[in-house]
């Protein structure tokens, strides 16, 4: 690499995205609901405890209920926890709808998502309740 | 203050393009092509799932999905690039192929992130654009060989060290901001 404009600003762009990216995680509170361990290009090298409920009931109109396996049915990685975020869950529930309905599958899903980060007390991300293919934001509870 | 930031910057200039032996970097690129040679079938099933339907969630919302022979076909490729790159032969060309094969599978699926094959997208990066294959190279032997046909002396390979630092910059960091805990990652999301 010859010494250059081009190479002087090649280098301080690739420091500081290296060094910027990184900081979201440790500047992020450690009492959030664990979604700071899932920070992507920020070198999380690190095993940690997530304790995650993520179920789905479909109740439908003649009152019945029925569980969603969404892990089975939509072949979901095993890394589904990282969908398990307030910026993705909206997405993860369009999809979810998306599908249930294309399987002509009708009643009212009801969510619950729950995360505590190293067994504190859990923080509950989808409103209790609530259709969540109806509600606003497909549910997702605000911070 | 104007003298002092002329020296700062020169000494900024100096650290960043210091000339050295390729050596180090040569041995570097082998032993990194032995690592994607690895990699590969780790990708292949770790990623099937971005193949087999079910929600997605791509970096860039016009990244589609592949079929399975296309996803196939973007990790068989890999490994003639892989040779070249081992064998110090057109590396820079290999170094792009990979980085365009290997960010692809990456970037198509946000639930495909994992630490090392983004280290290793860096990486590529900073071969690319380093003289990886100046030193324990076939290029260097190709190079060795017309010098002695030529009946002129071979020189040692000298290039600034920019990506080698730039490496090691990055390897230090991510130590740096690495976390380690002794707890295990748990999950619970049976239906109910």
């Amino acid at each position: 690499m010859k010494r250059s404009r081009l190479a002087h600003a090649f280098i301080v762009s690739f420091l500081l995205v290296q060094l910027l990216l990184p900081l979201r995680g440790l500047l992020t509170p450690s009492s959030r609901t664990g979604e700071e361990f899932i920070r992507e290009f920020s070198w999380n090298m690190y095993a940690y405890s997530l304790q995650a409920v993520f179920r789905y009931r479909l109740v439908q109109q003649d009152g019945t209920t029925l569980r969603v396996d969404v892990e089975r049915e939509l072949n979901v990685p095993r890394e589904f926890f990282r969908v398990i975020r307030r910026d993705r869950l909206a997405r993860f529930h369009a999809y979810l709808c998306d599908h249930l309905k294309q399987r002509g599958v009708e009643g009212r899903l009801l969510a619950n998502v729950r995360t505590s980060p190293r067994a504190s007390a859990s923080r509950r991300l989808v409103q209790r309740g609530v259709d969540v293919c109806t509600a606003e934001n497909f549910g997702v509870a605000a911070e | 203050m104007a003298s002092r930031a002329r020296r700062w910057l020169e000494r900024w200039g100096d650290f960043w393009f210091a000339e050295g032996n390729t050596l180090a970097l040569g041995l570097f690129r082998a032993l990194f092509a032995f690592a994607l040679f690895l990699e590969v079938p780790v990708s292949l099933e770790r990623n099937r799932f971005a193949i087999e339907g079910g929600f997605h969630l791509p970096y860039l919302s016009w990244i589609e999905p592949v079929s399975p022979g296309v996803f196939w076909a973007l990790h068989a490729l890999q490994y003639p690039f892989i040779l070249l790159l081992g064998v110090g032969l057109l590396s820079r060309l290999s170094c792009g192929a990979l980085l365009g094969l290997q960010g692809y599978i990456f970037f198509s699926d946000q639930l495909n992130f994992r630490n090392h094959p983004y280290f290793f997208l860096l990486l590529l990066l900073l071969l690319m654009i380093s003289p990886c294959d100046e030193a324990l190279s076939l290029r260097a032997l190709l190079r060795g060989l017309r010098a002695r046909r030529l009946g002129r002396a071979i020189a040692c390979a000298a290039a600034p060290l920019t990506a080698q630092r730039l490496i090691s910059c990055r390897s230090a960091w991510s130590t740096c901001t690495r976390r380690s805990r002794s707890s295990t990652r748990s999950s619970s999301a049976a239906g109910s």
